[in-house]
């Protein structure tokens, strides 16, 4: 779950002209930023195995108090909501430019939403199976979609190699931070129903560096298709790349069959998502039941993509990309500082000074 | 290597198999199992005995069977050892008349009975020659007995009653299996007899283990189950599972054993079994070898096999008799079959209909050809095909055997191209319906071919309004809806998703060495060794 969403963050939810603002390096440091959340989230991991918190809700309690802890959990939330917001959009988007070009947006959005909803609905077990069903047919769409079109693939095309600068790639590796961080912080709402945070933690691992590694080949594929003065124009260059290039094989309108399987799992990361952030949500404001929490999440994601689509696009996009540029540290500071306090908190209990 | 095993630590990939444990029970188990419904009823019969005098024993039983009015009891009053006044009761037809002249009448009437009470202890032990007989001071049992085809005997003022096995109904043969036939393998079939069944497991697992816990089910009509399972292997909370449902099952009538599965499942109103359903000896006895719980029920020719998973329900006991190509061959085919089945009309209604840049011109033009005059829109035409296709095949089950095929023959053939011919429906569409129904024929499991059914009209449902988005939505609210489901405990689909640790491959058949060990998430006490 955590590697699908962590692909599908970073391949399909992911805006062209930031991307490629630094050259033809995605391939670098996209996987790089999964990396380094990676290293940040088992950083946070270990102080709540040792704080003694098994969800993120305890140790926003454990280090700030319950009514501290519950706004430093808001941020979150709100991060939780927004990634999945642009995740269907992009989505919808991609489906509306490409395939449904006569039909209404909204029309579209309600597809994905209800499913979204309904899988949401049925909870944490039945969202990571549904990924685990999808996971192969997505990796087969994907691969699928690289293998196609390899005779495009030319060297020359990763020019400036590695990018720009390292400056610009480490500026989009932090900028980048959000989104992979948010795919792995949601897995924490829900510790303690992955048989503990050791198992969480393993799982964490495997799937981030497996994400790690499909986006840098994905990336690669892609930066040798198009040359980056191309690519910071093109919107969802995987699917553009399936799409032009096999235009004498048997093969050649296989893009629309592929973008379905890419939706599917884009609809388990958006249930996963809006789960994790009605779990917080509950955790830290007292209700027992998911759903109403999760119906609310999905209708303002809904009202959300109805916004955008009727000319507040740019605006979003804009909130989140200023958001990402600073987000990750107005997110992380409070989890590191959460996690310094319950790791001292937690000594101090088991010291007895408290 | 110290180094790697501190990394290893510390992402947490230390931890053992055995600390997965997938199944999951539920709480609230009554307090004493399959107990608990008989305490009730018995307290409601304020914990009647047998009464210390002859007249009132018989009295009772004549008015609770309606003697006057019911000639199907039998109360055959005589001297026991020629001057003890004594009495057999049974069902007549319900026990063995023969075995009650021979075994218990001539032999109690002749021998000489000690000169002072108790009797019936020295009956058992010297007089009665019958192989299974016991004593029974309990009112209620002493009634169950009776209605169960046991005979019940009172000798004098004795405050007990001799009950002594006769059962001896007639029962249908051992004859073929009618629904699940193989080529190669046992053609045995199990019929409608408890004990038969019982014998025919038993004959196959030759385990002193094998434990048959005799269980009656519904409130009033008491009907016998087996519950079978290997008890030095099955997994003990599978077992009390099993018990802790069938102990809940409240019912007045408990016909056959699909209403036991009905009541005993996770999700009754979910388009899949969650029991598998079987009446083979051969595949029921292999499911106990590696860990399952069989329940048999009186008068069913079926065995409900506990916990299934979607894997299960899509293997045959054929499989296992093929060599390894072969199997695998089968088996891919069949999960081919189930998957044009469920997803080919409504794949192709949405590349007509909304993604025709997907079809070659060759193939479009021959669709647009077919359904030059056909009049009703696509989606119609397809959902009135796939309505026709069902009706052709319940009239063939409902029908005698040799017309039930000329049903099958006359609507596939005739039908169909009249139907083309009349302008209904176009013959690309039939080809595609007629392909999805072959499909379904692959299924091995009843109940599963009809769930497979319906879903399709979903898919068709889904396509006709939305095309591939339609499919997918649906794809993933189908694959949703089998996820959530479990099967006493264990996740539909393990042990594919979640995964499990499981050597037995879940689709392709695996080598026969892997097949002789326990699946992994039924959590055997032998654990995945022989």
């Amino acid at each position: 779950m955590v590697g699908v969403s962590l692909f599908t963050a970073t391949v399909f939810a992911m805006d062209s002209q930031q991307a490629y603002s630094g050259g033809n390096s995605t391939y670098i440091w996209m996987p790089l930023s999964i990396l380094v959340s990676l290293a940040a989230v088992m950083v946070i991991m270990s102080a709540m195995e040792k704080s003694g918190a098994d969800t993120l809700d305890k140790l926003f309690t454990a280090a700030f108090g319950r009514v501290v802890g519950r706004i430093a959990a808001i941020p979150l939330i709100l991060l939780f909501i927004a990634s999945a917001f642009f995740i269907l959009t992009d989505f919808v988007n991609m489906i509306h430019s490409f395939v449904f070009y006569n039909s209404g947006y909204w029309e579209i959005a309600l597809w994905v939403l209800l499913t979204s909803l309904l899988l949401s609905f049925m909870g944490l077990e039945c969202i990571s199976r549904t990924t685990l069903l999808i996971l192969p047919m997505f990796a087969a769409a994907v691969l699928a979609a690289l293998l196609i079109p390899y005779k495009s693939y030319a060297i020359y095309r990763l020019s400036p190699f590695p990018g720009n600068s390292l400056e610009d790639m480490g500026r989009l590796t932090l900028h980048n931070l959000l989104r992979t961080f948010g795919a792995m912080m949601a897995l924490l709402t829900v510790t303690d129903k992955l048989c503990g945070m050791r198992f969480a933690k393993s799982s964490c691992f495997i799937g981030a560096v497996c994400a790690a590694a499909f986006t840098a080949l994905t990336q690669f594929a892609i930066a040798m298709a198009y040359d980056y003065i191309d690519l910071a124009d093109m919107l969802f260059p995987l699917y553009r790349m399936e799409m032009i290039m096999v235009e004498e094989g048997y093969l050649f309108r296989m893009d629309n069959l592929s973008l379905f399987f890419w939706l599917m799992a884009g609809i388990t990361t958006a249930a996963y998502y809006i789960y994790s952030s009605a779990m917080l949500w509950c955790r830290c404001f007292g209700p027992k039941d998911t759903r109403p929490g999760v119906v609310a999440f999905i209708v303002m994601t809904g009202c959300a993509v109805v916004m955008q689509s009727e000319g507040h696009y740019d605006e979003f996009r804009v909130l989140y990309y200023s958001a990402g540029r600073w987000g990750w540290a107005i997110i992380s500071l409070p989890l590191i500082a959460a996690a310094v306090l319950s790791v001292r908190r937690g000594m101090a209990v088991r010291s007895g000074k408290v | 290597m110290k180094g790697i095993k501190k990394i290893a630590l510390a992402l947490g990939f230390t931890r053992k198999r055995s600390e997965f444990e997938l199944l999951e029970t539920e709480k609230g188990a009554p307090g004493f199992l399959g107990g608990w419904r008989y305490a009730e009823e018995q307290k409601q019969e304020e914990k009647q005995t047998v009464a210390p005098s002859f007249s009132e024993n018989i009295g009772r039983i004549k008015e609770s069977f309606r003697a006057d009015i019911n000639p199907d009891i039998i109360i055959r009053r005589f001297a026991a050892g020629g001057r003890v006044e004594a009495a057999v009761v049974f069902m007549n037809g319900m026990a063995d008349a023969e075995t009650i002249n021979d075994y218990v009448l001539r032999e109690t009437m002749k021998k000489p009975l000690p000169d002072k009470p108790p009797y019936i202890d020295y009956m058992l032990k010297n007089v009665l020659t019958a192989s299974d007989v016991s004593t029974e001071s309990d009112w209620y049992k002493v009634k169950r007995a009776i209605t169960d085809g046991q005979t019940v005997m009172f000798v004098g003022d004795e405050e007990r009653a001799a009950i002594i096995d006769t059962r001896g109904y007639e029962h249908r043969s051992v004859g073929t299996t009618e629904n699940e036939k193989v080529v190669m393998g046992p053609q045995e079939g199990f019929n409608e007899n408890l004990r038969t069944n019982i014998t025919l497991l038993r004959r196959m697992i030759r385990r002193e283990d094998l434990v048959c816990e005799i269980r009656e089910i519904g409130v009033q009509n008491h009907i016998r189950a087996a519950i079978v399972y290997l008890d030095g292997s099955a997994n003990p909370a599978l077992v009390q599972e099993v018990k802790r449902r069938i102990a809940g099952v409240q019912t007045r009538m408990m016909s056959n054993i699909g209403v036991l599965e009905q009541l005993t499942e996770n999700h009754p109103l979910s388009p899949f079994p969650q029991v598998l359903t079987t009446e083979r000896p051969d595949r029921t006895s292999s499911h106990i070898m590696q860990g399952y719980v069989a329940v048999l029920l009186d008068g069913s020719p079926f065995a409900n096999i506990m916990p299934t998973t979607l894997f299960t329900l899509m293997g045959s006991s054929e499989d296992i008799y093929l060599r390894q190509p072969q199997g695998t061959v089968v088996r891919l085919v069949r999960y081919i079959g189930a998957l044009i089945s469920i997803l080919l009309p409504g794949y192709f209604l949405s590349l007509v209909l909304y993604h025709q840049g997907m079809m070659s011109t060759e193939a479009l033009s021959t669709v647009v050809a077919s359904r030059k005059m056909v009049f009703a829109p696509m989606g119609l035409e397809l959902l009135f095909l796939l309505l026709v296709f069902q009706l052709i095949r319940e009239a063939g089950l409902r029908v005698p055997g040799s017309i039930g095929q000329a049903i099958g023959i006359i609507g596939g053939l005739i039908l169909g191209q009249a139907a083309v011919s009349a302008n209904l429906a176009s013959s690309v569409m039939l080809i595609v319906v007629a392909l999805s129904g072959l499909g379904n024929f692959c299924i091995p499991d009843y109940a599963t071919q009809i769930s497979a059914s319906y879903i399709r009209a979903a898919f068709v449902i889904a396509a006709w309004i939305g095309g591939l988005l339609g499919m997918s939505c649906m794809l993933v609210a189908f694959f949703a809806l089998m996820a959530s489901l479990k099967s006493f405990g264990i996740p539909f689909l393990t042990p594919a998703s979640p995964k499990t640790y499981s050597k037995r491959p879940a689709i392709v058949r695996g080598r026969i060495t892997m097949h002789a060990k326990t699946d992994d998430y039924i959590n055997t006490r032998e654990g995945e060794q022989l």
